[in-house]
C-alpha cells in the first residue's frame, strides 16, 4: 500500500446505489470510482493533541505542532505517525482544540477507480461486474494494475474538521 | 414519528461504561421523535426506575433489559489478536486463565494448558482485563412476567462467583426462561460481543453455528435473536460492517431473526471523550489507543434515517437483496413492539404495594383469648397490643382522653389498611430491644400514638401536642415514614436479626450510587490524562465538596481558588472533561439505612446483589423504591446513642449503679442541673445543641423545660426564617415584647411559642380553627401551600370558610399573610420532639455522669468536634484526663475512680495510630505486663506501634518516668532508651524467627511462623536483650511530647499546644476564651487557638459566610468571616492549622460571644516574627495585607520553564530568580539566611500556584505538617 497525503477535488454521488465520492481529481487526472469497497469513520487519540501536552507540563512529541492528530487506522500500525507532509497550520503553543475538534473525525472510503477521459468515462480494462463483495475484493487483488495503467483502489479521507478531501493511499 | 428502535443502550448507570444519564438519553430520543426507546444497562437494572419515569414523563414507551457477561462455552477460543477469550474445552462452570494481553502464548485450540501456567496479579502476573475474557449477552423483557424473571436472573447472576463481577451462564439464562412464554415474555440478544460475534471475528461460521445451536438447545428459537451492529469501524473487527454483515449472513442461514441496533453508549457524538475517561478509569490506565475501546464516535443514539442507511450499507455488504435492509428494520420494530413495558402496570411504578405479611408473624397467639374467635386480622391484633399498653404509659383518669385518640387513629389506620405495617415496625422493635440495643423513634412517628403504645417512640403525644395528621393522613396515598435509630456500633446486629427474622427473600437492604463529584472527577481525568500525583492531588483538595459541574464556576467565586492559579487556560481541558463528569455513577454502595420489607415477590420486583459485607441489596436507591412502592423502613445507626449506652455501661460498672435513662423516674424531664448546663452553653459533645450556632441560641434563649427543647431545635433553622421567627419569638420570651396574638382563638394553639408560628403543628391548628376543617384537610392545605398553583386553592377556599365562621375581614387577612410566610418555614414538632428525647438525655448525662458520657463520646465520636476538643472540656469540667498505660488502657474510653472520689477518662488503646484490632486484643488479654520485653514477647506489637506506645508514654508508670523535669537523676530510665530497647528486640526477634523457621523447614513442619503463641509469662533464658545501663540521651520536652501525641493519637494530652505560645499571646494581648465574656462589645481583639471546625452555611442573601471555631484551652471562641473579609485570608483560614484571629467582639445574649472577623493569621508564622523583632515586628507584619502569591509574569516564567517540578517564582521588586529566596520587603536587604519575611512561591508546570502558607518553614506549622486532620471541616469548606 503507498501512502500519500494529497489533496483531492471530489464530487460526491450515487456509486452502485450508494452515496459515496463518485469521481476525483488527483495530480491532474480525473478518476471516476466504480465500486465503494469500504466504508469506515475515525477519530483521533484526542489525548496525544499539543494541548494536552501542554497542560501535562512536557514537551509534544514531535518538532512541528500540527493541526493534524494521529488518527486510529494507522493507531495499530504508527502510533504517532503525523503526516509531517501535511501543510497544515501550525498550532499557537498552548492552543486548544475546541470542543466538537477533540474528536477531529475523519470519514474514510476506500473505492475502485479508474481512470476517466473526457470521452469513454471508463477505461480498457473493466472489472468483472462480479455480484458479491467478497468475489470483488478477490478480483482487485487478481488484477493487481498499477495506477498508470488506469485502474486502483485508493482510500480517500474527508476530513470533518477541515472539510477538505485528501487521498491517503492507494493498494496497487 | 420515527419507527426506529434503539434496543441497546447503556446509561451512565453500567458503572463506569455509559456517559450519559438516563433522562438525556430520553430526551434525545424525545428530539428525534422516536416513541420508544430501551435501556441495557451493565451488568444491572440500576437506572431503570428513574428511565421508566423520564420516559413517562416525555411521553416514551420504555424497554428494560440487562447487558450481562457469560461464561464462554469454548467453543470458539479466543480472540483473534491474541487477545484471551477461554480455553477450548473448558469447562462452563469455572473461570479460564490466561496469559493475558500481549503477555505470553497465545492460547489457541489445542494448546496445552495446565493450573500452574496460570498468572494472575496477585502472584505478579498479567493485568486481567475483565471485559475481554467474558462474551457479553443482552436481555430484553417483554411483559410483567418477563421483568420479574429478568429481576431474578440478575439476583442470580450476582449470587454467584466474585463480587462485583458478575458473570451468568448459558444454563442460568435457560433456567429463568423456562416457563415463560417464549418470543414474548424475555429475549436473548447475541451481539458482536457474544460468542457468536467472537466466531464471526474469526471467520468461522462452523464455530458460529456451534454456538448458535448450543444456545437453540437451552433456549426456544422464538426467544433467540442476533443483534447486528456496525459504527462504521475500520478493518473488520466487531462493530465494522464487514463483521456486521457476517453475523447477518450467520444469523439468516441459521434462521435465526435478525435486529439492528447501535450498541449506544452515549448521547450525543461530543460525549465521546467521556467515554475514553471512562475506560481508562475502569481498567485503572492512563489514556492510550490499546485500552480505549472506542475507535470512532458513531455509539450514539442516532435518528432512524441514519440506522437506515447501515442497514442498508450492511446488507449490501452481505449479499442481500434490497428488501433485506427493510426486513431488519421491521423486525427491529416487531421486537421494540413486543418489549415495551407499560410503567404503571408491568413495573408497579407509582402503586403502592402493601407487605401481605403473615399474621402468624405477631406472636398473635398471646391476643387469641381477647378476641371473640373468628379470622385473626391484622387491625384485631394492633388494637389489642394498644390497648394492653395503656394502662403501663397512662394512668387512669386520662383514659378517656387517650381511648378516644386511639380511636380516632385506629380508624384511619383501618382505613388506610397499615396495620400489618405498625405491628412489623413494632416488631422490629422489640426484636432490638429483646437485644439490649437502645433504640428510639425519629421523624413524624412520634406524632402517632399508635407508635407510643407499641414502644416504637419514646415522646408521649398527648402530652406534647403531637397530632397524627401530620404523619398519616386519610386524604394522602404515599406510605409512612418511620424511621428508627439504634446504636450505631450495635447496627449490623440489628440487621442481621431482621434478615434472620423475615428471611432473603422479604427483606433487602438498599443501595445508594456514589456519583462524580468535583474531586473524583479531578482524580479521575488527572489520572486517566497521565498527569502527576502529587499535582492531581493539590488541584483535588483545593477544592470543597461541590458538584462537578461548578468546577469552572467556583473557580471564578471562590476567593481561595481564584488566588490559586488553578483558573488558568490551559488547566481548561481538564475542568471541561471534569463537568462532563458531573454526576455519572461511580459506585454503589449499602445505604446505611434502609431496609426493604416486603412481602415474598420483592425479588420479582428488583433485583438484588451483595453488598460488601455481604447483606443483599437491592439494585435500587431510596428514592427508586419508593417510586415503586415497596415498603422501606430506616434503621438508622447513631453514634450518640452508642455513646449513652457506653456511659450507661460504664456507670453500671464502675459505680455499680443501674441507670435506665429512658425512664422518667430516674431521669426527670424537669430536672434543674440539666437546664442549667445547657443554658450556660456548656454543651460540647451534646445531641443536636453542640455547634457554635446552637450555642449561641441556647446561650440567648436559657430553656428551662423540655418544651423548650423541642422549641429550640425547631428555630434552629436556615437563612431567611431568623429575622421572622425566631427573633420575634425570643425578644417575647425574654420579656423585650409581649406576646401578640392574632385573634384570642388562636392563643391556646400558639402560647406555647410565645405568639410566633414555630410548627407545622400550628398551622395546621390554626387552620382548623379559621376554617373549622379537619386536622387531614388542614394538613393537606399546609402542604399546598408549599407551592404556588396551591396557594392559590388554599387561598381561595380559606377565605370565604374563615369569614363564614364569623372572623373579621382584617383578622383573616393578617391570619392569611402568617399562613402564607410560615407554612413551609415551620418545623414538624414530632420531629423536634423526636429529637429533644435524646438531646436531653445526653444533656442529663453530660450534667449528672460527666466523665461517664464524655467517655462514651470518646469512644464513638459522635458529634461534630475532633477528640481533643471533647478532652480538653472533660478538663475544663474537672474531671482528669489519664494518659495510654498499656496496664490500664482498653480498646474504648473508660472511667476510673480516682481516690477524691471523681473519676478520671482513661485514653483508649484504639486510638494510637495504626494499631489493628488483632493488637489491642493480645494486649488488653496479656496484662498485667512488668516490661517493655515482656510486652513484646506476649503482645507481639508491631514495631511501629511498640514504637508508638511507648512515645506515648503508655509504658511510663511500669518504669516510673513521669514528667519532664529540668534537670534529672542520672541513670533513670527515659522513653529514649525505651525507644532504643524496641530497635534492639526487633533485631532480636527477627534473628530467632529465622533460626526457629530454619530449624522449622529441616524438621519437616509446616507452621509459617515458628514462634508458639502463648498469654502466659514467657520463660526467661536471660538471652532477650535487657535494659542496660541508661543511654543518657535526654528525655522527651514537653513540646516533643505533645507532638508526638497529635501525631500518634490526634490528642494533645499532657498539655494544650496553644500553651507553648503563651508567652507570645500574652505580650501580644491576645484574649483567653476564657475571659471573653468581660470584654466590652464592640472592642476589637485577638483570640488565638486551633482550628477545630469550619462551616459554610447556607444564608439569605447567598453569600458564603465561614463559621471558624478556634479552641485555645481555655474554651471554644467562634467566629464569623463574611465576604469581605475573606478574600485575602480565606486561603489561610482553610489551609492552616494554628491561627490568630482578628475581629470585633459582638455580644449574642447573656452567656454568648462571638468575634466579627477582619483577619487571620498563621500562629508559628507570627510567633517567627516575633522571636526576631518582638511586639513592633508582629504589629508590622499584621498591617500589611497579604502580599499575595507572586506576579502574574513571575508565575508565567514559572510555568514556562516547562520543568516536571515545581518552579520558585520571584516577587515584585527581587532582581531576578535566584535561588528562590527573596524577602519579601523589596526595599529591604537582599535574601537572608534565616528568619523573617521569606516567602517562596511553588509554581506547578501547569501554572498552578500553591499557596505560600502550604511551605515549610522553620517555625510554622500547617495543614500539610499538621500530625493528621485534626478539625471538622463542613462539605463547603476547602482544604484537605
Amino acid at each position: 500500500m503507498r501512502r500519500y497525503d494529497d489533496q483531492v477535488d471530489v464530487r460526491r454521488g450515487l456509486v452502485a446505489g450508494q452515496e459515496a465520492p463518485a469521481e476525483f481529481w488527483w495530480r491532474g487526472k480525473r478518476w471516476a470510482v466504480r465500486a465503494v469497497v469500504a466504508h469506515w469513520l475515525e477519530t483521533g487519540a484526542w489525548w496525544e493533541q499539543p494541548g494536552v501536552a501542554a497542560l501535562l507540563g512536557v514537551e509534544p512529541a514531535t518538532a512541528d505542532l500540527r493541526r493534524d492528530v494521529s488518527f486510529g487506522a494507522t493507531r495499530r500500525q504508527n502510533p504517532g505517525f503525523l503526516d509531517v507532509s501535511a501543510e497544515g497550520e501550525l498550532l499557537a503553543e498552548g492552543e486548544l482544540l475546541a470542543e466538537g475538534e477533540l474528536l477531529a473525525e475523519r470519514e474514510m472510503w476506500r473505492v475502485e477507480a479508474v481512470k476517466a477521459t473526457r470521452s469513454s468515462p471508463y477505461s480498457e480494462f473493466s472489472c468483472r461486474d462480479a455480484s458479491s463483495a467478497a468475489t470483488r475484493r478477490q478480483s482487485c487483488g487478481f488484477l493487481s494494475v498499477s495506477a498508470e495503467g488506469g485502474f486502483g483502489v485508493f482510500e480517500l479521507c474527508f476530513d470533518w474538521v477541515r472539510g477538505e478531501w485528501r487521498l491517503v493511499g492507494s493498494v496497487d | 414519528m420515527d419507527p426506529f428502535v434503539h434496543l441497546h443502550v447503556a446509561s451512565g448507570y453500567s458503572l463506569k461504561y455509559g456517559a450519559s444519564h438516563p433522562h438525556r438519553l430520553v430526551e434525545r430520543a424525545a428530539e428525534a421523535e422516536m416513541d420508544t426507546l430501551a435501556l441495557t444497562d451493565r451488568n444491572g437494572v440500576y437506572g431503570a426506575v428513574r428511565f421508566a419515569k423520564a420516559c413517562l414523563a416525555a411521553g416514551i414507551r420504555p424497554i428494560l433489559g440487562v447487558d450481562l457477561a457469560v461464561e464462554p462455552t469454548g467453543i470458539v477460543g479466543g480472540l483473534p489478536d491474541g487477545q484471551p477469550g477461554g480455553r477450548p474445552g473448558a469447562q462452563p462452570g469455572d473461570r479460564p486463565g490466561w496469559a493475558g494481553v500481549g503477555g505470553g502464548a497465545e492460547i489457541g485450540a489445542g494448546a496445552g494448558w495446565r493450573p500452574s501456567d496460570r498468572r494472575t496479579p496477585v502472584r505478579g502476573g498479567s493485568h486481567i482485563d475483565h471485559d475481554r475474557v467474558h462474551p457479553r449477552v443482552t436481555l430484553l423483557a417483554g411483559s410483567k412476567t418477563g421483568w420479574a424473571a429478568l429481576c431474578r436472573l440478575v439476583s442470580a447472576t450476582h449470587g454467584r462467583g466474585e463480587r462485583g463481577l458478575p458473570v451468568t451462564t448459558q444454563r442460568l439464562v435457560a433456567d429463568h426462561l423456562a416457563g415463560l412464554t417464549p418470543g414474548l415474555d424475555l429475549l436473548v440478544l447475541l451481539g458482536p460481543d457474544s460468542e457468536l460475534g467472537w466466531a464471526a471475528t474469526r471467520r468461522r461460521d462452523d464455530l458460529a453455528r456451534a454456538v448458535l445451536r448450543g444456545w437453540r438447545d437451552l433456549v426456544d428459537q422464538a426467544s433467540l435473536l442476533v443483534e447486528v451492529v456496525s459504527h462504521r469501524v475500520a478493518g473488520s473487527g466487531p462493530r465494522s460492517t464487514p463483521h456486521a454483515a457476517r453475523m447477518a449472513g450467520i444469523g439468516r442461514a441459521a434462521g435465526v431473526g435478525l435486529v439492528l441496533s447501535n450498541a449506544v453508549r452515549y448521547a450525543d457524538r461530543s460525549d465521546a471523550p467521556v467515554v475514553d475517561i471512562l475506560d481508562a478509569t475502569r481498567r485503572l490506565v492512563p489514556l492510550a489507543g490499546r485500552h480505549v475501546d472506542r475507535e470512532n464516535a458513531e455509539g450514539f443514539l442516532k435518528t432512524g434515517k441514519e440506522m437506515a442507511d447501515i442497514a442498508e450499507e450492511i446488507c449490501r455488504h452481505a449479499g442481500f437483496d434490497d428488501r433485506e435492509a427493510k426486513r431488519l428494520l421491521t423486525r427491529t420494530r416487531t421486537v421494540a413492539d413486543i418489549c415495551a413495558l407499560d410503567p404503571r402496570s408491568d413495573l408497579g411504578l407509582g402503586e403502592v404495594h402493601f407487605p401481605e405479611l403473615d399474621i402468624s408473624d405477631f406472636d398473635a397467639g398471646r391476643y387469641t383469648g381477647q378476641l371473640t374467635g373468628g379470622p385473626l386480622e391484622a387491625d384485631a391484633v394492633l388494637r389489642a397490643r394498644c390497648e394492653a399498653a395503656i394502662g403501663r404509659h397512662y394512668c387512669s383518669d386520662q383514659h378517656a382522653a387517650v381511648t378516644r385518640r386511639l380511636d380516632d387513629e385506629l380508624a384511619i389506620v383501618g382505613q388506610l389498611g397499615y396495620a400489618t405495617y405498625f405491628l412489623t415496625v413494632g416488631d422490629v422493635v422489640d426484636i432490638v430491644k429483646r437485644m439490649g440495643i437502645r433504640v428510639a423513634a425519629r421523624g413524624s412517628g412520634a406524632g402517632s400514638l399508635v407508635n407510643y403504645l407499641l414502644g416504637v417512640s419514646g415522646v408521649d403525644p398527648l402530652r406534647y401536642g403531637l397530632l397524627m395528621e401530620r404523619f398519616l393522613s386519610p386524604l394522602r396515598q404515599a406510605l409512612p415514614d418511620i424511621d428508627i435509630d439504634v446504636e450505631s456500633a450495635r447496627r449490623l446486629e440489628v440487621y442481621d436479626a431482621i434478615l434472620d427474622r423475615y428471611g432473603g427473600s422479604r427483606c433487602a437492604a438498599v443501595s445508594m450510587m456514589d456519583t462524580y463529584r468535583v474531586r473524583h472527577a479531578i482524580r479521575d481525568v488527572g489520572a486517566a490524562l497521565g498527569m502527576p500525583p502529587g499535582e492531581i492531588d493539590s488541584i483535588a483538595k483545593a477544592f470543597p465538596h461541590l458538584r462537578a459541574d461548578q468546577a469552572r464556576i467556583a473557580l471564578r467565586e471562590l476567593p481561595e481558588l481564584r488566588a490559586s492559579g488553578l483558573g488558568e487556560e490551559r488547566l481548561d481541558l481538564l475542568f471541561r472533561l471534569v463537568e462532563k463528569l458531573d454526576g455519572l455513577p461511580r459506585h454503589i454502595a449499602v445505604h446505611p439505612c434502609g431496609v426493604l420489607l416486603s412481602d415474598s415477590t420483592l425479588l420479582d420486583r428488583t433485583p438484588v446483589e451483595p453488598s460488601f459485607l455481604g447483606y443483599p441489596m437491592s439494585q435500587f436507591d431510596k428514592d427508586d423504591v419508593e417510586d415503586l412502592g415497596l415498603l422501606k423502613l430506616d434503621v438508622l445507626g447513631i453514634r450518640m446513642q452508642s455513646a449513652m449506652a457506653h456511659a450507661v455501661a460504664e456507670i453500671e460498672r464502675v459505680d455499680g449503679v443501674v441507670i435506665d435513662i429512658d425512664d422518667e423516674s430516674q431521669a426527670p424531664r424537669d430536672d434543674p442541673s440539666t437546664y442549667a448546663l445547657i443554658s450556660d452553653t456548656k454543651t460540647l459533645g451534646c445531641f443536636q445543641i453542640e455547634s457554635p450556632g446552637q450555642r449561641e441560641l441556647v446561650g440567648k434563649f436559657a430553656p428551662e423545660t423540655f418544651e423548650d427543647i423541642i422549641i429550640d431545635i425547631s428555630l434552629f433553622r436556615p437563612g431567611p426564617v431568623k429575622s421572622d421567627m425566631v427573633v420575634p419569638f425570643l425578644r417575647a420570651r425574654q420579656g423585650w415584647s409581649t406576646a401578640e396574638y392574632l385573634h384570642p382563638d388562636l392563643r391556646p394553639v400558639l402560647e406555647q411559642t410565645c405568639g410566633v408560628v414555630v410548627f407545622h403543628e400550628q398551622v395546621i391548628e390554626m387552620i382548623a380553627v379559621f376554617t373549622g376543617c379537619t386536622l387531614a384537610e388542614a394538613d393537606e392545605a399546609r402542604r399546598a401551600l408549599g407551592d404556588r398553583e396551591g396557594k392559590e386553592e388554599v387561598r381561595v377556599w380559606f377565605f370565604p370558610r374563615t369569614l363564614a365562621r364569623g372572623y373579621s375581614a382584617a383578622v383573616a387577612r393578617r391570619g392569611w399573610e402568617v399562613l402564607e410566610a410560615f407554612a413551609s418555614f415551620g418545623f414538624c414538632k414530632a420531629h423536634a420532639a423526636a429529637f429533644a428525647l435524646p438531646t436531653f438525655q445526653s444533656a442529663w448525662l453530660k450534667a449528672h455522669h460527666p466523665a461517664a458520657f464524655l467517655a462514651g463520646v470518646l469512644t464513638h465520636d459522635p458529634g461534630m468536634y475532633p477528640k481533643r476538643l471533647i478532652l480538653d472540656d472533660a478538663r475544663q469540667f474537672g474531671i482528669a484526663v489519664l494518659p495510654l498505660d498499656v496496664n490500664a488502657s482498653d480498646d474504648v474510653y473508660r472511667i476510673e475512680k480516682d481516690p477524691e472520689g471523681g473519676h478520671g477518662i482513661r485514653l483508649a488503646l484504639a486510638d494510637v495510630k495504626g494499631i489493628s484490632d488483632a493488637e489491642v486484643a493480645r494486649i488488653v488479654a496479656g496484662r498485667p505486663y512488668h516490661s517493655l520485653t515482656d510486652l513484646w514477647l506476649r503482645a507481639r506489637p508491631s514495631r511501629p506501634v511498640a514504637e508508638r506506645l511507648v512515645l506515648t508514654g503508655a509504658l511510663d508508670s511500669i518504669y516510673g518516668i513521669g514528667s519532664p523535669v529540668p534537670v534529672r537523676r542520672r541513670g533513670t530510665v527515659t522513653r529514649r532508651d525505651l525507644l532504643l530497647q524496641v530497635a534492639d528486640l526487633d533485631r532480636w526477634s527477627r534473628a530467632t524467627d529465622r533460626a526457629v523457621r530454619a530449624v522449622s523447614r529441616t524438621r519437616g513442619s509446616t507452621t509459617a511462623d515458628g514462634a508458639p503463641e502463648s498469654v502466659q509469662l514467657a520463660l526467661d533464658l536471660g538471652d532477650t536483650p535487657a535494659l542496660g545501663e541508661a543511654s543518657g540521651l535526654p528525655e522527651m520536652s514537653g513540646g516533643e511530647r505533645v507532638r508526638a501525641e497529635l501525631e500518634i493519637l490526634g490528642l494533645d494530652v499532657s498539655h494544650h499546644i496553644v500553651e507553648f505560645y503563651a508567652p507570645m499571646l500574652t505580650s501580644l494581648g491576645v484574649t483567653w476564651a476564657r475571659d471573653l465574656l468581660r470584654r466590652r462589645s464592640r472592642s476589637e481583639l485577638l483570640v488565638a487557638g486551633v482550628k477545630v471546625a469550619t462551616q459554610t452555611p447556607p444564608i439569605r442573601s447567598g453569600r458564603r459566610v465561614v463559621f471558624l471555631t478556634l479552641d485555645d484551652g481555655t474554651g471554644p471562641v467562634d467566629a464569623t468571616f463574611f465576604e469581605e473579609a475573606q478574600g485575602p485570608y480565606a486561603a489561610t483560614l482553610f489551609h492552616s492549622w494554628l491561627l490568630v484571629v482578628r475581629g470585633e467582639l459582638r455580644r449574642t445574649g447573656p452567656k454568648g460571644v462571638s468575634l466579627q472577623a477582619t483577619g487571620c493569621w498563621e500562629l508559628p508564622a507570627l510567633y517567627a516574627v516575633w522571636q526576631q523583632e518582638g511586639v513592633a515586628g508582629v504589629g508590622e507584619f499584621m498591617s500589611r495585607p497579604p502580599a499575595g502569591f507572586g506576579t502574574e509574569e513571575a508565575v508565567h516564567g514559572a510555568a514556562e520553564s516547562r520543568s516536571t517540578r515545581p518552579v520558585m517564582a520571584p516577587l515584585p521588586g527581587a532582581d531576578g530568580p535566584r535561588s528562590g529566596l527573596v524577602s519579601a520587603d523589596p526595599s529591604g536587604p537582599g535574601p537572608t539566611a534565616g528568619g523573617m519575611g521569606r516567602r517562596r512561591v511553588l509554581v506547578h508546570p501547569s501554572g498552578f500556584r500553591q499557596s505560600p502558607y502550604a511551605d515549610v518553614r522553620p517555625a510554622g506549622e500547617d495543614v500539610k505538617t499538621a500530625p493528621r486532620k485534626l478539625w471538622h471541616s463542613s462539605p463547603g469548606s476547602s482544604g484537605g
